[in-house]
Parts: C-alpha cells; structure tokens; sequence
C-alpha cells in the first residue's frame, strides 16, 4: 500500500468513537455502523459455510465414503448451499460494503431510513437463528433449493425451521433494497445527476430493484411449501394434482436473479477499482451502468434454463436458452470495458487491484461456461455434474466473492482509518487465486467427464482430480484465513491511514475523512464533476 | 420551525417534502413487493386452473357468492373511508382522521368476521385440506354437476376429491394470507388512531397515515381480484 | 428550504366528490362483476371477469391511491411491479400451454 508521507489528518471524533458501549452498537442508526454490524455477521456464517466446504472436500478426497455417511454428507453441502447462499452471498456486498459506502458516494448523510436499516439487520440475524437451530437440530438434507415433493412430503429433515429461517431473512434483504432504491432516488447531494453517480451504485441500484421485486417470489414459494409440509395443504403434491415444476419455476423466478443480487454490486466494486488504479475514466461509462440495469432486467426472464430435464415444455426451454445467451451481452459489455480501461492506463498492481482482476478472469471462465450450460444439448449432458458445480463457484466464488475481498481491501482505510499490510495481503489474493482455480478447474473436468453432483462416493478413476481440486481447497482456505489475521492486525496496530490513500477520486475518498464522521459531511458537498475525473486529478498532481 | 415539527423530521432529510416523497416512495416499492408476493400465490392458482378447469367451477360453486359479494362491499367501502382519512389527515383535522379511521377498522373487522363464518363452514363441511377432507355435492345444482363431470370426462371420485383439495389449498391460502393482511391493518390502525387524535398530523407531515392508506387499498386490490376468480367460477353451468 | 410553507407544493388534496363518485363505481362494477358471472360468454368467461376486475383496481390505484399525483419514481415502481409479475404469468404459462405439443413422453 502507497504510504502517504503528507502529515495523516484524522477526525478526532468519528462514527467508531462518536458514542461508546454495546448499546451505541446494537442500537445504532448509523449507516456505517449497521454495515459493521453485517459485516462482524457475514464473516462468522462465512467461516460456517467454509467449514461445511472443508468437511465435503475432506469427504471427497477419497473415492469410498469413509468420513461420513451419505445423510451426513446430504446434510452438509445444504448447509453449506443455505449458509453460503442466503447468509453470506447475498448481504455480502450489498449489507457491507452498500450499507457503508452508498449514502456517501452519493453525498447523503444516511439512507433514507435508517431505523428501517437497523431492522433489516435484526431480521436477517432473526432468520440466521432459525437456520441455526434447524442445522444443531440434525440439519437439512434437501439441498439448498428445497424441491418438492421430496422438502414437502418424504425428508426427515428439520426443513420447516429452516423453511422458516430463510423466509424472514428474504425480508431483510427486501428492506435492504427497498432503503437503497429509495436513497438513490430521493438523497444524491446536489449536482449528483444519474450518470455522476460511481457505477458502484448503479450495480447498487440494479441489485436493490432485484432484491424488492425478486426476493417476495420466493418468500411466497416456501410459505407454500411450508403450508403443504406443516398444514397437509395440496400444493405442489403430485398425488393430489399438484405440480413439482411449479415449485421450481416459482422457486427460481426468484433465485435466477438472486444470481445477480450476488454479481451485480461486484462488479460495481470492480468498476471502481480498475478505475481507481488504472487512473483512468471507466471506458464507456454509460454502457457499463446500462449493462447493469440491463442483466437486472434480463435476469427475470431465464429462470427456465435451471429447467431443461424437467417436464418443462422443450418449447419453454428453447426460448430460456436463447435469452439465457443473451445476459452474456450486457456482461461481455463490461468486461470488455473494464479492459479497454486498463488499456494506456497507469495501472498499479496493489491488492485490491489484484484481487480485480483475478475476478475478471475468473468472472469470464464462470460466465462462459455459463453460455455452454445454456446450451439444451450440453446442458442435457453435463446437468448436475460437477460442471455446474464448478461454473457457478467461477462466478460465485471466483467473482463475488473475490469482488467482495476486493473490496474489502479497498475501502478498508476508510472504513477504519487504517493500513494493512501490503506484502500479506498481496501473497493472500495470490493464494486465493491460485487456490480457487486448483479447486475448481478440475471440477469443469470432472463434471464433463460425468461426475454427478452431491454425493459422498465416486468411481476411483476420479480421484487424481478430487484429490487436486481438495489440495487446492486447503490453498484457498489459507488465502481466506490470512486476510483475518492482517486485517485484525491492522485494527490494531495498522499505521494511520490518511484520507485518500490510493489518490482515488469519488466522496467517500475526497470528502469524507477517513474513517468517516457520524454524519459523513460537516455539510452536504456540491458535486459539479462526472465520475471517475482521473485526468484532472493528474492535472491537479502536476 | 417548532420544536414539535423537528420531532417528526429525521435527521437525514433536507425538508418536510423530501421526507414525504420518500417515504411515499419507500411504501410504493413495498406495495410492488407485496404484488410480488401475492402474484406467486396467483400463479399457482393459474397453473392450477387450466389444468382442472371443469373440476375447479365445481369446487368453486361450494362458496357463497352473497358472502363473498357482501365482503366486496365492505372492502370497498373501507377503501372509501381510508382514502378520506388520508384527505382529513392532509387536512390537519385530528379528530375527523381518527372518526374515518375508526370506521375503517369497524369494517376491516367486519370483514374478517364475514370470512370466518365462510371458513367456519367449509371446517363443518370437511372442506379443510390435510385434515380428513371430504368433499360432498351439497345441493341438487352441485349433484347434477358432479355426475356431469363424471361423465363427459371419466376422472375417477378419487381423482375429483384430490383435486378438489387441490382447488381449496389454493383458496385457504389465498384468503387466508389476505385474511392474515387485514389483521395487520387492524393492528396497524389501532397504532394509528391516537396518535392521529394527538393530532400528530398536517400538510407537512401525515406520511404514516398515508402510507397506511397505501397498505390498506393494496388489501382491497388484492381482494377484487380474488373474489370473480374464486367465488364466481362455473356459476354459468 | 426548511420553512414548512414552501414544502406542501407536492401535495394534491382530492374533493370529496371524487372519492364518493369513485365509491360509486366500484360498487357498480362489483354488481356488474355478479351479474355476469351468470351469463356464459364461453371462452371470454375469465376474460370478462378479469377485465372489470382490472377496472376496479385501475380505479382504486389512480384515484385512491393517488397514483395519478404521484411523482416519476412511483408511477416506475408501479409499472415495473406490474411487468415482472406479466412476465411471470406469461413465461409459466408459456411452459403449460406448450407441453406435450411434440407427442413424445415427457416433452
């Protein structure tokens, strides 16, 4: 990290300090706080999740199923799908970094309502709970997509607590969004037009109109399920007329796009990086913020292609296919920009710019493949194989969450007003790169191969790449542990940051102190430039 | 501005009138999830229908239409008298919002009252799914239709009883979240009601009584469609 | 811009009138829902019935709800609600309506 050498100015109150005690914490108001709190939340079901991933990668290194018993193991990759899914992808970016970052990028002195936030947080930790007990009570062996009949009518599992669980947490998510959208529309500080606004929070803004429109969808999908499981109702039963298909389509109307809850505000934060160290204006800005309203639009009108070896009409699966395809589009847009960015730039390799792009790579495998499984043909072939397993970790993991770290790495001077260790940090994005492709890269082969997915036993001729891909798993699980402890370290004992160490432009760096005070702004700024004004800031330098 | 209105202004707002438009805005977001929500329950019921529609004019023919039709009214009616408690509350007149909001809670009770005689009847009729269902013509119209249907298109009694289960799950559901709905706007307007007689609300602020206002007519909306689609099916045959 | 005067200009207050004719339309249009419920229009049965419903609910949501003073972000979420739920219902029943076309089992 470029130690600034100018003499560090730093608010003598600021929003860690401003008031003291738990009570200031978990009654708090305050945008910055709440995301702390998320964050503090996120990190604690990330490492359950990851702890279920390292018992099904231990399970898999040998072909006989010698850790665990195939209910055990059903058990594990649903809490690690539950876990990873609800708890940890889908508030990652959004109730971290958005709730931290979006009132001040846009010159706001909160969200629009703030107790509102505050809630959103107490549900989503309310539906944690609930998952939690149904996973101490003998956990959930449906997968984390909970299709019938088998959820409704035959598992033994405690799938109405959990059930109950990811219900209330869908509300915290619609809370979330519905506060961002309304910020957006209604607080940008004067001067802050539509297309001034960082593409962080047009990411921002595509994801939150998801997460209002989509997520209901679902909530009304596991009441269903739950009415047939806990009342006796007929509703997806097929013994009674019901239909199984309905569930998906209604189950995936939701979490096709929940997909783009997860992808969209990465990329956000990935515009802001390779903007931030390449030095440059995003190229083609207009085009990137479309591109993102526009996979939020497109996203609603695929959920079919999950469905291609269902009874859903062939018909049905052509036109899913063809639109599936046509995300590719708005998503090939951006990655082509962000490289055209990079392109003359004075690019500078610091970590989180490492960690970008890592994603943009990583994003491009996952989102490739991903027009291959759109392919009826290949999709017949390679359906519930590790191929699947392996496309959508290269967009969930390789790109989420690697724009998550990214962005983490980012704004955490801002955040907390200090500096973390450039060397780990950079040997930690190496770690998780190299690690995530050694883990995932053989799945792709596996899965083509013909390894189906979820369960605990294999044919020995498979084993060579599960061996590889649980040899890279324990790579990976270094590279995401050493991140806890420098950046523990630099809560602690990490040099003062000034206010705008990486010299990137935006209000939360040229406004905002770092970290931040209580209301951000001593008064509201006035914005008068586009984003991303790097060519001036240069100027400035010279 | 006097201490009073400070109260009621967040922190976070610039003016009284960014405050109303967002908060207008946040409800309408909310009644756009709410559609959402209720728009999952209606695809199923669609699904449903179009694959049973003979079965589903009998099985809808088992609901009374003067009830059904009596709740219409109502509904709308409160509709009516919420719509003018949000106007009073623009006003500033306390005591007439709280007199209209009163009037909207007698009829949202008179509402769910009228469905719990409906509901209570169809647990007398066997007609509650998952706990022992049976379902019986009960009248002549009903035997002749039943036979008929036998009839012209063979499905076995089992296979007319499964179905039948299948068309009231779908209408214990629907009205039963609905149902769920309005005893959250009871509730929500019994939090209301004194604070509009503190009269709490003017021009620039009566934001919770509107938004209120929104909640309640999204309820109405829903039923006005669940009424022709549930209680009207098959009275043609 | 924090004088309570200058703020109420986004604030339309409907006469009485309005609503009490608005009243009497819907309850009309229920009677007239009743009514031809009765009446067999064969396959225009739901369409019928669903599009006085519509009506209704065109009614409630400009009028009572005020859909029609509401600013440029409202009237958005309104109709985007609106579209997703027809995309929905049309892309589901797209699935039902086109199976079992090609006569192979399972297609």
């Amino acid at each position: 990290m470029s130690a600034s050498t100018d003499a560090i100015a730093q608010p003598k109150t600021n929003y860690l300090n401003a008031t003291h005690g738990l009570k200031s914490w978990l009654l708090t108001t305050d945008h910055k706080r709440i995301g702390l709190l998320y964050l503090i939340s996120v990190s604690i079901f990330f490492v359950l999740g990851g702890l279920f991933a390292s018992l099904i990668r231990i399970e898999l290194a040998t072909p006989a199923g010698d850790l665990v018993e195939g209910n055990t193991y059903n058990r594990m990759f649903t809490a690690h799908g539950v876990i990873m899914i609800f708890f940890f992808l889908l508030p990652s970016i959004p109730a971290v970094l958005g709730n931290f970052l979006l009132p001040i990028m846009i010159g706001a002195k909160d969200v629009a309502f703030p107790k509102l936030n505050l809630a959103s947080w107490y549900v989503y930790m309310a539906g944690g709970t609930f998952t939690m007990i149904a996973m101490v009570n003998g956990g959930i062996d449906t997968g984390w997509t909970f299709y019938t009949p088998f959820s409704s009518t035959f598992s033994n599992s405690q799938v109405m607590t959990a059930a109950i669980g990811i219900f209330i947490t869908g509300f915290s998510s619609i809370l979330t969004g519905l506060n961002f959208v309304v910020t957006i529309h209604r607080m940008r500080a004067p001067g802050m037009t539509w297309f001034r606004m960082p593409l962080f929070i047009w990411g921002m803004y595509a994801t939150s109109v998801i997460m209002v429109l989509g997520t209901p969808v679902v909530a009304i999908t596991i009441l269903l399920l739950a009415l047939e499981r806990g009342l006796g109702f007929a509703i997806f039963d097929p013994a009674r007329g019901g239909d199984p298909v309905l569930f998906q389509h209604l189950f995936w109307f939701y979490s096709h796009p929940a997909v783009y809850i997860m992808i969209l505000p990465g990329m956000g934060v990935i515009s802001e990086i390779i903007a931030a160290f390449s030095r440059k204006r995003i190229f083609g800005y207009r085009f990137v913020a479309y591109a993102s309203i526009g996979i939020a639009i497109l996203g609603f009108f695929v959920w079919g292609h999950h469905m291609f070896v269902t009874s859903q009409s062939i018909y049905s699966g052509i036109v899913f296919s063809v639109l599936t395809m046509l995300v590719a589009v708005p998503s090939a847009i951006k990655t082509f920009n962000w490289t055209a960015t990079l392109f003359k730039g004075s690019v500078s390799l610091d970590t989180p710019m490492l960690y970008a792009l890592g994603f943009i790579g990583l994003f491009t495998i996952g989102g490739l493949t991903g027009v291959m499984l759109a392919t009826l043909g290949i999709d017949i072939h390679v359906h519930d194989t590790y191929f699947v397993v392996a496309h959508f970790h290269y967009v969930m993991v390789g790109g989420a969450i690697l724009a998550y770290l990214a962005g983490i790495h980012f704004w955490w001077p801002k955040m907390f007003g200090r500096l973390y260790s450039a060397f780990w940090s950079k040997i930690s994005a190496a770690l998780v790169f190299i690690g995530f492709n050694l883990t995932f890269f053989p799945q792709f082969i596996l899965g083509y191969l013909g390894m189906p997915r979820r369960y605990h036993t294999y044919p020995e001729e498979f084993q060579v790449l599960n061996v590889l891909s649980s040899a890279g798993a324990s790579v990976l699980a270094v590279g995401f542990l050493l991140p806890a402890v420098y950046l523990t370290w630099s809560l602690l004992y990490g040099p003062k940051s000034s206010q705008n160490p990486w010299g990137a432009t935006g209000l939360e760096w040229e406004v905002a102190d770092s970290p931040p005070t209580t209301f951000n702004f001593d008064e509201i700024p006035v914005v008068t430039a586009d984003a991303y004004d790097y060519t001036k800031k240069e100027a400035e330098v010279v | 501005m006097s201490s009073h209105s400070d109260a009621l202004w967040a922190h976070q707002f610039e003016s009284f009138d960014q405050q109303r438009e967002s908060t207008s805005l946040g409800m309408w977001l909310f009644i756009g999830q709410e559609i959402m929500f209720f728009g999952g329950l209606f695809a199923a019921y669609l699904v449903y229908r179009i694959s049973n529609p003979l079965i589903f004019k009998v099985a809808s023919s088992e609901l009374s239409v003067l009830w059904g039709g009596i709740n219409t009214a109502v509904l709308i009616l409160s509709s009516f008298t919420m719509a003018m408690a949000v106007r009073e509350a623009q006003l500033g007149r306390g005591k007439k919002t709280a007199i209209f909001l009163l009037l909207t809670l007698v009829l949202g009770l008179g509402f769910v009252g009228i469905k719990s005689i409906e509901y209570s009847s169809k647990f007398e009729h066997h007609l509650i799914p998952g706990q022992e269902f049976e379902w019986h013509p009960y009248n002549e119209q009903q035997v002749a239709a039943y036979e008929e249907l036998k009839a012209t298109t063979g499905y076995t009694e089992e296979f007319i009883q499964s179905r039948m289960e299948l068309f009231f799950s779908i209408y214990f559901a629907m009205t039963g979240l609905h149902a769920l709905h309005m005893l959250i706007g009871v509730g929500l307007i019994i939090w209301l009601l004194p604070r509009a007689l503190r009269n709490e609300f003017n021009a620039d602020y009566h934001n919770p009584v509107e938004c209120f206002g929104l909640y309640w007519h999204f309820v109405d909306l829903v039923w006005i469609f669940l009424f022709p689609l549930l209680y009207l099916l098959g009275r043609n045959i | 811009m924090s004088s309570s005067s200058d703020s109420s200009h986004s604030l339309h207050i409907e006469p009485i009138s309005t609503y009490l004719g608005i009243l009497g339309a819907l309850i009309v249009l229920t009677v007239v829902t009743v009514l031809v419920a009765y009446e067999d229009f064969g396959h225009l049965n739901d369409v019928v019935a669903v599009g006085l419903a519509s009506t209704k609910a065109t009614l409630v949501i400009t009028f009572f709800m005020h859909a029609r003073h509401a600013t440029r972000a409202v009237k958005w979420t309104l109709a985007l609600s609106i579209f997703f739920l027809v995309v929905m219902f049309v892309y589901i029943l797209m699935d039902y309506y086109t199976r079992g076309l090609l006569d192979v089992f399972g297609k």
